[in-house]
C-alpha cells in the first residue's frame, strides 16, 4: 500500500461501504430500491476516479499502470466492493469502441461510460450458439437506405434487463460464413422490437435475460468497423472477459483470508476445514502470482487463468458453506447468506465465457500441441 | 522454472552427458552447480538452484543435489561444509538417543533441527544405525537415522529456523514439481506416438484433458516457486515456500499417478523411469512433517495484506431481501 491510487482507493472505500447485498461477480439488482443504490455508488466509484483510471486522459482515465490497477482491484476486493454495474462497459465494450470506433461513436460512448451513467450489456450467446459462437444466427440486414433490421435471439445478457445499451454480434453474412460473416453493433435497449425476458437462475436472482429482437431497426452508423469484423472484434472482448475473470482470483484471495478469519474464530480447530483450506490458499496464490501483471501465463496457456479461477471458486465457495453449516454459530447470518450465494453463482463461472471443457480444448491444442478431436 | 531456461539446458545437458551417478555429481561440482546457496539475497539464485535440483532429481534420482543445496542454505557461509550434505527431519528422541529422517543418504554430514528448533549439524560417522522408513522411498535417497544425542553438534549463527526450514520446503517442493513437469511432457510425447484403435491416442479429448490438468497442475507449482523465490528477495516471510511444498506433495504425486496411468502397462515399470519421479514426489510430500506440518505452516502464515475497515456482515444480505 504505497501507491497514491492505492491510498485514495482505501480513503474512498473507508466513506463508501459497498451496496448491501451485491454479491461478487456481474450481478443484477433485484429490485428498482436496489438499482438506485448500485448505480448511485457505481457513480461515485467513477467520480471518486476509481473506476477507469487506465484509460487514457483525453478519455477521462489518468493512464494507470497495469500494476497500479491491480493493487486498486485488491483494494476493492478486500472491502468486500462488488464489481460496479458498468463493468461490460468498462472492460469489453470501451475497449473495442477504442480500437475500431469512429470519432463520433468514440465521443458518443467514451464519456459516458467514464462517468458511470451507461450500463452497457452484452449480446453474443445465443440458445444454439454459446462457447460455438460462430454458429450464431441472429441476422442484421442493411436496407437500402443503410439502415440495419436486426431479427433474433439472445440470451446469457448480463444487466440487459437495466442496460442503456447492448454490444451486439450479429451476421451480417451467410450462416456458411460462419466467423467471416459476423458484425458488431452498438444497440440502444430501449429501440422499438427489443424484448428483455430476465431469466431466474439457481442464485434465486435473474442476473441473466434473455432478449428478442423483432426486425429492429438500428441507424447506419450503429455498426462498429466494417461489416464482417465482428469475431474479429468479439475475440477481443471474449480474450479481455478471460482475463478479467482471472482477475477476478483477487477476490479469492480476500476470501480465503476472511475464511481464515472465521475459522480462527473456532474454539476447536477443525483438522479437515483447515487442510481443505490450505491447500485451497496455496492454490489460489499460485493462480495470484500467474495473473500479477509482471509474470503472466504463458504462450497458448492463457485460458488457464479463467479454468483455474472457476474451478477454485467452487471449492472455496464449497468449503465456505460447509463452514457455515457446521458451525452456525460462529457465522454472522448476513455472511452465511453471501457464501451461500456464491455457491451457486460460482457454478455460472465454469460455464460462462467459454465453457471449461471447450477452453481444456483450446489448452491442448494452443498449449500443448495435441490434434483437435 | 519458466524464466531460466539457460540453465535448464545447460544442465540438462551436463546431465545427459553423465549417466553415472557419481560422475554427475563430479561434473556439478566441478562446475560450481554445488556451490550455489539459495539463499534470501536474490531470486535469481534462489531460482537456479531448484532448477539444479530439479533437473538432477529428473536424472539421476539418486543423487540428492537438492538436500546438497538445502543444507548448504540452512548453514552459515561460515560454517563448516562437508563435500555431500543431507538434511535430516523430524529429528526427535531424549536427548541422549535421537532419531530422525535423513535426506541424502549418502551424505558424509546432515543438519537439521532440535525440536527447540536450534539448527544443528551430525557427521556420517556419528550415526549408529540407519534404515530405510518406507519401502518405496528406499532408492528416493531417504532413511531412517538413529544417533546419540552427544554426536549432535549446535550451529551457531545459523539463519533463523523459520527461514532454513522455509528453504528446504522450497527445494523439495522444487525437485517435485521439476519431475511432475518432466512426466507432463514425457505423457504428452507418448500418447501423440502410441497408436490404438487406429489412431494417435493423443486424439483422445478424454486423454488430453486429463494432461491439460496435470499441466495446469505443473504451471501453479512453478508459480508458488518463482512467487517464494522472490519473496526471499523482498524479505517477506516465505509462505510460497510451504504453499509449494503442499501444492506439490498433492499436485505432483497426483501429475504423476497419472503420468503412469496413461502410459499404461510400461508406465508401472521401473524400466521408463517415472517411478522413481514418483519417488521423488513422494519424498516432498512426506519429509518436513508431511502435508499437515505444510498446511499448518500456510494457515499460520495468513494474514490480509490490506485492512480496509471490517465490513459489517451482519447487515448484509438483508434476510428479508433473500
Amino acid at each position: 500500500m504505497t501507491g497514491e491510487l492505492q491510498q485514495r482507493a482505501l480513503a474512498w472505500i473507508q466513506q463508501n461501504q459497498p451496496p448491501l447485498g451485491a454479491g461478487a461477480g456481474s450481478r443484477a439488482p433485484r429490485s428498482t430500491d436496489e438499482e438506485t443504490r448500485w448505480r448511485r455508488w457505481t457513480i461515485d466509484l467513477h467520480t471518486a476516479g476509481l473506476a477507469v483510471p487506465h484509460w487514457p486522459v483525453r478519455w477521462g482515465g489518468e493512464e494507470a499502470s497495469d500494476p497500479q490497477m491491480r493493487e486498486l482491484a485488491r483494494v476493492l476486493r478486500a472491502a468486500g466492493a462488488p464489481l460496479p454495474l458498468t463493468d461490460v462497459a468498462i472492460n469489453l465494450v470501451a475497449p473495442a469502441i477504442m480500437a475500431e470506433g469512429t470519432e463520433q461513436q468514440q465521443l458518443s460512448h467514451l464519456p459516458a461510460i467514464a462517468s458511470g451513467s451507461a450500463i452497457w450489456t452484452q449480446l453474443f450467446s445465443e440458445p444454439s450458439a454459446g462457447s460455438d459462437l460462430a454458429a450464431l444466427r441472429t441476422r442484421a440486414v442493411q436496407r437500402a437506405d443503410g439502415a440495419w433490421v436486426v431479427t433474433g435471439q439472445k440470451v446469457w445478457n448480463t444487466y440487459a434487463n437495466i442496460a442503456e445499451w447492448g454490444f451486439l454480434l450479429a451476421r451480417t453474412g451467410t450462416i456458411e460464413e460462419r466467423h467471416r460473416g459476423l458484425s458488431m453493433f452498438l444497440v440502444p435497449m430501449n429501440s422499438p422490437g427489443v424484448k428483455i425476458v430476465p431469466i431466474r437462475e439457481m442464485t434465486g436472482d435473474a442476473d441473466f435475460s434473455e432478449v428478442f429482437f423483432d426486425a429492429v431497426v438500428l441507424e447506419p452508423d450503429a455498426i462498429l468497423g466494417a461489416p464482417g469484423l465482428g469475431w474479429r472484434i468479439s475475440m477481443g472482448t471474449l480474450a479481455a472477459e478471460r482475463l478479467v475473470v482471472g482477475g477476478l482470483v483477487l477476490g479469492l484471495e480476500a476470501e480465503y483470508q476472511r475464511v481464515a478469519q472465521v475459522l480462527r474464530s473456532i474454539a476447536s480447530p477443525d483438522p479437515e476445514l483447515e487442510a481443505r483450506l490450505a491447500a485451497l490458499i496455496a492454490e489460489v496464490d499460485g493462480l495470484v502470482w500467474l495473473t500479477e501483471p509482471a509474470v503472466g501465463l504463458p504462450a497458448g496457456l492463457e485460458s488457464a487463468g479463467k479454468v483455474l479461477f472457476s474451478e477454485l471458486n467452487v471449492e472455496l465457495a464449497q468449503l465456505s458453506v460447509d463452514i457455515a453449516a457446521r458451525y452456525p454459530s460462529e457465522v454472522p447470518v448476513g455472511l452465511a447468506r453471501r457464501w451461500n450465494d456464491n455457491y451457486a453463482y460460482s457454478r455460472g463461472y465454469t460455464i460462462s465465457g467459454g465453457a471449461n471443457e471447450v477452453l481444456r480444448n483450446v489448452l491442448a491444442q494452443r498449449g500443448l500441441g495435441f490434434p483437435r478431436t | 522454472m519458466t524464466t531460466l531456461s539457460s540453465e535448464q539446458a545447460a544442465l540438462t545437458a551436463l546431465l545427459e552427458r553423465n549417466h553415472d551417478g557419481a560422475a554427475a555429481w563430479d561434473a556439478l561440482a566441478r562446475d560450481g552447480w554445488l556451490d550455489l546457496v539459495p539463499d534470501r539475497s536474490s531470486w535469481a539464485l534462489a531460482s537456479v538452484a531448484a532448477t539444479v535440483a530439479g533437473t538432477a532429481g529428473v536424472y539421476h534420482p539418486q543423487l540428492a543435489v537438492g538436500a546438497h543445496l538445502a543444507a548448504t542454505a540452512v548453514l552459515p557461509a561460515a560454517a563448516p561444509r562437508a563435500r555431500r550434505m543431507g538434511v535430516v527431519t523430524d529429528l526427535a528422541g531424549d536427548g541422549e538417543s535421537m532419531t530422525g529422517t535423513a535426506w541424502g543418504a549418502e551424505a558424509d554430514a546432515y543438519v537439521g533441527w532440535l525440536p527447540d528448533q536450534r539448527v544443528v549439524s551430525i557427521n556420517r560417522t556419528d550415526i549408529e544405525q540407519t534404515a530405510s522408513p518406507m519401502l518405496f522411498l528406499e532408492d528416493a535417497s531417504v532413511c531412517r537415522i538413529a544417533v546419540a544425542g552427544s554426536s549432535i553438534n549446535i550451529v551457531e549463527g545459523a539463519d533463523p529456523p523459520e527461514c532454513a526450514r522455509a528453504q528446504v520446503a522450497f527445494i523439495l517442493a522444487a525437485e517435485a514439481t521439476a519431475v511432475a513437469t518432466a512426466a507432463t511432457s514425457r505423457t504428452g510425447e507418448y500418447l501423440a506416438q502410441r497408436f490404438a484403435f487406429g489412431r494417435p491416442l493423443a486424439g483422445q479429448q478424454v486423454l488430453q484433458h486429463r494432461v491439460v490438468d496435470m499441466r495446469l497442475a505443473c504451471l501453479t507449482g512453478s508459480a508458488l516457486l518463482e512467487r517464494a523465490a522472490t519473496e526471499w528477495t523482498d524479505g517477506a516471510r516465505p509462505r510460497s515456500s510451504w504453499a509449494a511444498k503442499l501444492h506439490a506433495g498433492q499436485q505432483s504425486v497426483w501429475t504423476i499417478e497419472q503420468a503412469i496411468q496413461l502410459h499404461g502397462g510400461i508406465g508401472f515399470t521401473e524400466e521408463l523411469g517415472i517411478a522413481s519421479w514418483l519417488r521423488i514426489a513422494q519424498r516432498c510430500r512426506l519429509l518436513m512433517g508431511g502435508q499437515t506440518q505444510a498446511a499448518r505452516e500456510v494457515l499460520e502464515s495468513v494474514s490480509p495484506a490490506i485492512t480496509p475497515q471490517p465490513r459489517d456482515w451482519a447487515l448484509d444480505f438483508d434476510p428479508g431481501m433473500g
